[in-house]
């Protein structure tokens, strides 16, 4: 139960609350002219209308008011004559169209009054106090002509054309009327012994419906408070009873043939209250609200404060959803007959009277509950309800009060996905919420919220505040987010710059990481790179393709190698982008780098021009790849190369050298007396074949007796074993020499075999060659008529049986032909002239002819 | 007896003939706007009025038409209450003292604010410049630019340039009205 609280002298209601159950309503004290009356005078009853307030006061005057408390003049207090009453007014109606006001009293008057002109007032005097009068509440009738006026009978007065009352009595059985309530045809009315509905058209009562005497008490000491919700359905609050009634259609059959009223009364709902019932009124189609005083008393036996509850009915039973207490001006002093509650159903607006006081309670408007759900920072169902009730209330604006809620909580997560969800693409209200981050230097939650879209960027600024505060208390995640984040966010420079402020030491990695992430931004490359060096990143090769920055990485070249040298060696072969020059000119500092280079450069790039270099780094630091180069290469120095083998005691490099240069005797001595190989002196010498290699061979060969043997054996077809043999000092021991020697003859024997059959081989060849040649030259031969003699030019033959021939004629083997005259040489038909011009004869003529020819 | 008679043709008439309006009076204080009803209930001009405080209720007779009139107060502490005067009326009038020029701003402002009330939608609404005696006083074009009647769509909406000083337009003001009682505009 939620209590509410007023303090007497202020105007608006102050509420403290309790538990945190939503309240249903909200109170407002009426307060203005009001105020000043109820300091002289007490309220007794009212009427409100959606145009005005009326009230009635224990001194007998009828007030007027707008609902702010303005006092109105009018006809009901300043007319020609006093119509005020002289006591206590007992109950106001008024019609809806807000034009009669009908007033009762104990002192027996009734008084219609018409708002707006004097035509139909009516001022009725009766012997006895009057406690219910009631206006006709059809608007298209004059309300002032038609009413109904209870005291000990119920009694209707119409005014007819003529301006004459008529009165005619409904009822005089039930002793005094205590109020009535009346809605269309429909007339209903207390008296001590219960309610009971008239019917006006078929002018019958539809029945009593009694009510049960409280216990220790009266039933004619409380009001009845009666209340048409709709055309329909009569609530009933009595003492501490609510009944809810329903007027509906007899059964026609039942109607015809008992003689019973066509309507009936049926209750629908009957249930107890805990308090007793000063007014109801309706607020939705199964809730009421009831205005009620409490049974109990406190312990000075003062009444307790008036509760307005608003009760859920079913059949029989109901639920109290929510009730206040009210702290009404004087409630201390006031029982159930003095409170009453007026309603304007269609605004749902509830008017609390009290003797002293005036309270309006509304309904809890959609802002109203988003108000006091953010002041009890109920902030979600506050944001439920804007979104599902809208209001005046923004969601951003309750957003935003949540977040500082968040924060002040340091709730900072919470708080960023808030930001996340509510503030959408709209700049200013990030940039607002970010500065608050900001302010408790929380930006890091809100961070991976932010938005980085181009349709919703923020200033520069608020992505620097937000980087620098990572940058000051978290270094990952600093770099993530440099990751993360587009470049044109910020400004890199201002980043760069604070970076190089800040930078710690245990962080260096991921700072570095960020500057040269950084530097790239800003096309830096030069910079990027040495901080990926710095860093030991393989991504640097990358990044180096990626942005093609291989004129940038001159100067990088070492430590790139020392982070992955094939990599490295990779990119600078890579597109032939950087010229060995370069390379090499920067790998002086570092021999060893230098000899993977140009050993690298070696397999793509043959021009040799480092190989006088290469040869220097094979010989330090790997030198089976030496003499494989340098058989391989024509690119060096040979006497240097000679130089670097000597001093470096590599003999077999030097003997191939030696070799090269033709300094053959040297190279075989060194393979001889340093490498002491004689397999390879042997191969040397077949390589050269040179005697004097031989005879310095064989002259080794007397010191040494094993070499004889293989000497022996291996130099049969360079030079005569004799040579060997001779040396070979008498007496001398030489272990295997019969053998070798044995072999040796063989082989010997072997050579002068093959020599022989392959001459025999040769000769056979040749004479079959012979014989095929002969038998070609002794075939016939044709002399054609074309031909012509190789000295005349004439043809040989002539074809003209008329012409005798002309001469005899000489062919030799070659095929050409000649006169007989004309062949040449004295010594007859020796030689073909022509295959031989060497025998012409320089005087002839016809010789330099044919010379010429 | 020719009383009698007398009496029975007006029941007649007010039978046949008559007709009911309801129309509530608003603007801003000092504008008129309860010396317009005067002047329309008894041709009777009076200058010196007090303001009103809460609201005057007058009913006025014009031939065959009985117009109900709620003549609200335009002080700065009714205003909130405006909106519930003009509910469910047939017409609202509003009041502008065409001469005041300082006052136009608020009186215009207060007139849209009124009219975006969701519960008045579609209701005429009759703008009277009064005091158009005075010199410079607007005319019902300057009235329309200042009020700016033109932005206002959704409804009947009319206005002119009276005085209730020199009686003017006050003939074409109460045409207007007759023809908003309710069985001309139902």
């Amino acid at each position: 139960m939620s209590e509410q609280e007023s303090i007497n002298n202020s105007d608006t209601e102050t509420e403290s609350t309790e538990d945190e159950v939503e309240p249903k309503f909200k109170y407002q004290r009426i307060a203005n002219d009001l105020r000043k009356i109820l300091n002289t005078d007490v309220l007794t009853c009212s009427a409100v209308h959606p145009k005005f307030l009326i009230f009635g006061t224990f001194l007998g005057r009828i007030y007027l008011f707008d609902h702010k408390g303005n006092s109105v003049t009018s006809h009901l207090s300043d007319g020609p004559n006093d119509y005020s009453h002289t006591v206590a007014v007992n109950h106001i109606d008024v019609d809806a169209k807000a034009e009669y006001v009908a007033t009762c009293s104990d002192d027996g008057r009734v008084n219609i009054t018409g708002l707006f002109s004097d035509e139909n007032n009516q001022h009725l005097t009766f012997g006895k106090s009057i406690k219910a009068v009631a206006l006709d509440p059809d608007s298209k009738t004059v309300a002032g002509k038609r009413f109904i006026i209870g005291d000990d009978k119920l009694t209707l007065f119409e005014k007819n054309f003529l301006k004459k009352l008529k009165t005619t009595v409904l009822s005089s059985a039930e002793g005094y009327v205590l109020s009535i309530c009346w809605n269309g045809s429909f007339v209903a009315w207390a008296s001590y012994l219960g309610v009971r509905v008239y019917d006006l058209n078929e002018k019958c009562s539809l029945g009593l419906m009694k009510w049960e005497e409280p216990v220790n008490a009266r039933l004619e000491n409380f009001r009845c408070n009666f209340r048409w919700s709709n055309a329909t359905t009569l609530l009933i609050g009595w003492v501490d009873t609510i009944r809810i009634c329903v007027i509906r259609r007899r059964n026609s059959i039942e109607v015809a043939s008992r003689d019973l009223p066509g309507f009936i009364v049926d209750p629908i709902s009957t249930f107890q209250t805990t308090f007793y019932i000063s007014g109801l009124a309706p607020l939705t189609s199964n809730q009421l609200v009831v205005l009620g005083c409490p049974k109990e008393k406190d312990a000075e036996r003062k009444s307790l404060r008036p509760v307005l509850s608003v009760m859920e009915y079913k059949l029989n039973s109901s639920e109290e959803i929510c009730t206040d207490s009210l702290s009404l001006r004087g409630y201390q002093e006031y029982t159930v007959n003095d409170y009453s509650l007026g309603c304007i159903i269609e605004e749902n607006r509830y008017f609390i009277v009290a003797p002293k006081d005036i309270v309006v309670a509304s309904l809890y408007e959609t802002d109203d509950r988003v108000k006091w759900l953010v002041d009890h920072r109920k902030f979600e169902e506050a944001m439920e309800v804007i979104s599902t009730h809208g209001g005046s209330w923004t969601l951003i604006s309750v957003a935003k009060l949540y977040i500082n809620h968040l924060l002040s909580l340091k709730q900072f997560d919470d708080a960023a996905k808030l930001c996340l969800r509510v503030l959408g693409n709209k700049k200013s209200l990030w940039e607002e919420e970010v500065f608050k981050f900001f302010k408790c230097s929380q930006l890091r939650a809100v961070s991976a919220y932010l938005p980085t879209s181009d349709d919703c960027k923020l200033d520069p600024h608020v992505y620097e505040m937000v980087l620098y505060e990572y940058l000051k208390h978290d270094a990952k995640g600093f770099l993530n987010l440099i990751k993360e984040w587009p470049s044109n966010l910020y400004n890199c420079a201002a980043v760069i710059n604070a970076i190089h402020d800040n930078f710690r030491k245990q962080n260096a990695n991921e700072l570095l990481e960020a500057l040269a992430i950084l530097y790239l931004h800003q096309r830096d490359y030069e910079s990027a790179l040495r901080m990926y060096l710095k860093l030991q990143n393989a991504d640097v090769f990358e990044m180096i393709r990626r942005y093609d920055l291989y004129d940038a990485i001159h100067k990088m070249i070492i430590p790139l190698i020392q982070l992955d040298r094939e990599r490295a060696f990779k990119i600078l072969f890579e597109n032939k982008k950087i010229p060995p020059e370069i390379v090499v000119q920067q790998l002086e500092q570092n021999q060893e780098y230098l000899y993977w280079y140009l050993d690298a450069l070696d397999k793509v790039d043959k021009s040799g021009k480092y190989h006088w270099k290469l040869i220097n780094l094979y010989a330090k630091y790997e030198r089976e790849k030496l003499l494989p180069f340098l058989k391989g290469s024509n690119h060096y120095p040979m006497q240097e190369a000679l130089d670097v083998c000597k001093r470096e005691l590599f003999y077999p490099e030097m003997v191939y050298l030696l070799g090269q240069m033709g300094n053959t005797i040297e190279a075989l001595n060194i393979i001889i007396e340093k490498i002491k190989d004689i397999e390879m002196a042997i191969e040397f010498c077949k390589e050269h074949n040179d005697s004097d290699l031989w005879n310095i061979l064989i002259d080794e060969s007397v010191k040494e007796p094993e070499i004889v043997l293989k000497l022996l054996d291996g130099i049969v077809d360079y030079v005569d074993p004799v040579a060997v043999v001779e040396k070979i000092k008498l007496g001398q021991d030489i272990p295997g020499l019969r053998d070798a020697v044995v072999k040796l003859l063989w082989d010997y024997r072997l050579q002068v075999e093959i020599r022989k059959s392959a001459q025999n081989i040769q000769h056979e060849f040749y004479y079959k060659q012979h014989a095929k040649e002969v038998t070609m030259q002794n075939r016939g031969r044709c002399v054609p008529s074309s031909d012509r003699c190789m000295r005349c030019n004439r043809p040989v033959l002539t074809l003209n049986e008329h012409i005798p021939p002309v001469n005899d004629l000489v062919i030799f083997l070659c095929g050409h032909v000649y006169h007989q005259k004309c062949a040449p040489g004295s010594t007859i038909n020796e030689r073909c002239e022509f295959c031989n011009p060497s025998d012409l004869n320089k005087d002839d003529p016809l010789a330099i002819m044919l010379l010429l020819q | 007896m020719l009383a009698l008679i007398n009496r029975i043709l007006d029941w007649f008439k007010s039978i046949f003939w008559k007709e009911e309006m309801e129309l509530t009076l608003v603007g801003l204080q000092f504008s008129g706007k309860t010396t317009f009803v005067n002047v329309i209930a008894s041709g009777q001009f009076a200058e010196d009025m007090i303001p009103t405080v809460g609201f005057n209720m007058r009913k006025i007779t014009k031939g065959n038409v009985t117009i109900k009139v709620w003549d609200i107060g335009g002080q700065p502490r009714f205003r909130s209450m405006w909106e519930r005067y003009c509910r469910g009326v047939n017409a609202i009038v509003y009041m502008v003292d065409a001469a005041d020029l300082d006052k136009m701003e608020a009186s215009r402002n207060e007139l849209h604010s009124l009219l975006d009330k969701p519960q008045l939608a579609g209701i005429p609404v009759l703008v009277l410049g009064n005091k158009r005696d005075l010199p410079g006083a607007l005319d019902e074009t300057g009235l329309i630019e200042r009020m700016n009647l033109a932005s206002i769509q959704d409804r009947e909406i009319c206005c002119y340039s009276i005085s209730c000083k020199e009686k003017d337009n006050i003939d074409i003001t109460l045409q207007w009205l007759i023809a908003h009682s309710k069985s001309q505009s139902r």
